[in-house]
């Protein structure tokens, strides 16, 4: 669950022959997808179509462009690639979304969630890290902390707060890391 | 701790762990908790990666009726959290999980997180000074850099081990207090840091278990 992303990238995706050139503005209904709940899938899904699950995955989904939608009654084992993934249902597989991952509240999700913006809704389940920085482009990351930061020299705490007594204990410097 | 519904609590020391921490960006952060949006959103600005372990969850499905084995804790702890290869993580949110550890879960945690941790890595930890705690775990929302909301659901009690510092310091010998704070409501809120010398050369001559 916890390992890192993979660094494969989406597979190319089958041509259908009937394949027309199609216009973002002028979607079809017959551009959405859907597993049915009674069906089983093992292996990859791939597309470049909105898809929704409703029934069993397992293996890999990769959908190029589009979003991919986990029903209330759809269970994946599997890693998900769209450009937006949202659970209603279970998932068990790292969900790498090129603009936002959604877990719904009635969402169970275990594995690694790696999109620029990821949206838990109250009541749903998650286990795993979420990685919001690699998804997006390099972000610009201070390369010498402030004071105070990690790395710096450690300021003793100022506590507030007229609710409270405090007992300043400052961290010695200039120690080794506990692990390298 | 108020066994009411929800209740909103001035949070020191998770104002002075994000002082240290937000103005930096780039920070991991392992939350033990169960998984939040409100604190996702709340932290998504600041870290680089967050990590959910929600171990009130996992502990209270896997422990039934009987107490936790130090091996199978172990065999939790190992698959619950990150992996060493994730370490150095900087901030810790331990929440209320101490008080519904015994002594001996608290060592097997403690140990686990400090192979996580670097020098200044932080854990934040709400531990109740009263006799009686909510029968479970509470969640705790960030509302604001200084202000969390705690909501818990429970009307049951349970006896409180009511840890104190010289009791987190002897189990968790990792670690040590970096500043703590006695709340009206009867928590004490813990800053902890990963130990700066081995208690063996403290002054105290304090060793581990």
């Amino acid at each position: 669950m916890w390992k890192k992303k993979e660094n494969e990238s989406p597979t190319s995706l089958p041509a259908t022959p009937s394949e027309q050139p199609r216009t973002p503005s002028a979607p079809r209904r017959a551009d959405r997808a859907v597993i049915g709940p009674t069906l089983r899938i093992r292996g990859e899904v791939s597309g470049e179509e909105e898809l929704i699950v409703q029934g069993q995955v397992d293996g890999k989904v990769v959908v190029k462009g589009q979003g991919v939608t986990v029903g209330k009654s759809g269970k994946v084992r599997a890693n998900i690639h769209a450009r937006s993934i949202r659970v209603e249902g279970e998932v068990r597989g790292d969900l790498f979304g090129e603009q936002e991952v959604i877990i719904e509240a009635s969402g169970d999700v275990e594995g690694n969630l790696i999109a620029p913006s990821v949206r838990l809704e109250n009541g749903s389940r998650f286990k795993g890290s979420i990685d919001m920085e690699s998804a997006k482009q390099p972000a610009a990351r201070p390369m010498v902390p402030p004071a105070g930061a990690p790395g710096a020299a450690p300021k003793p705490p100022q506590p507030t707060g007229d609710d409270s007594s405090s007992k300043p204990t400052p961290p010695a410097p200039g120690q080794p890391p506990l692990r390298p | 701790m108020s066994s009411s519904a929800s209740s909103t609590h001035h949070s020191p020391a998770l104002k002075h762990a994000l002082r240290r921490f937000r103005a930096v960006g780039g920070t991991k952060v392992l939350d033990l908790g169960p998984a939040l949006g409100r604190n996702v959103k709340f932290l998504s600005p600041f870290i680089s990666k967050l990590y959910i372990a929600d171990l009130y969850g996992t502990l209270k499905s896997k422990a039934g009726s009987t107490p936790l084995g130090r091996t199978k804790l172990d065999r939790i702890l190992k698959q619950d959290l990150p992996p060493a290869s994730e370490a150095p993580i900087d901030l810790i949110l331990a929440w209320d999980l101490m008080n519904y550890l015994d002594r001996e879960q608290l060592t097997t945690l403690g140990n686990h997180l400090a192979g996580l941790c670097r020098r200044d890595s932080l854990i934040v930890a709400q531990i109740s000074t009263l006799k009686e705690i909510p029968e479970i775990p509470t969640r705790f929302l960030i509302l604001d850099p200084e202000t969390l909301l705690y909501e818990n659901d429970s009307r049951r009690q349970r006896s409180a081990p009511g840890y104190k510092e010289p009791d987190i310091e002897r189990l968790m010998p990792a670690f040590e207090v970096e500043t703590t704070f006695l709340l009206r409501h009867g928590v004490q809120e813990y800053v902890l840091t990963t130990r700066s010398l081995p208690p063996a050369d403290r002054p105290d001559g304090r060793r581990p278990l």
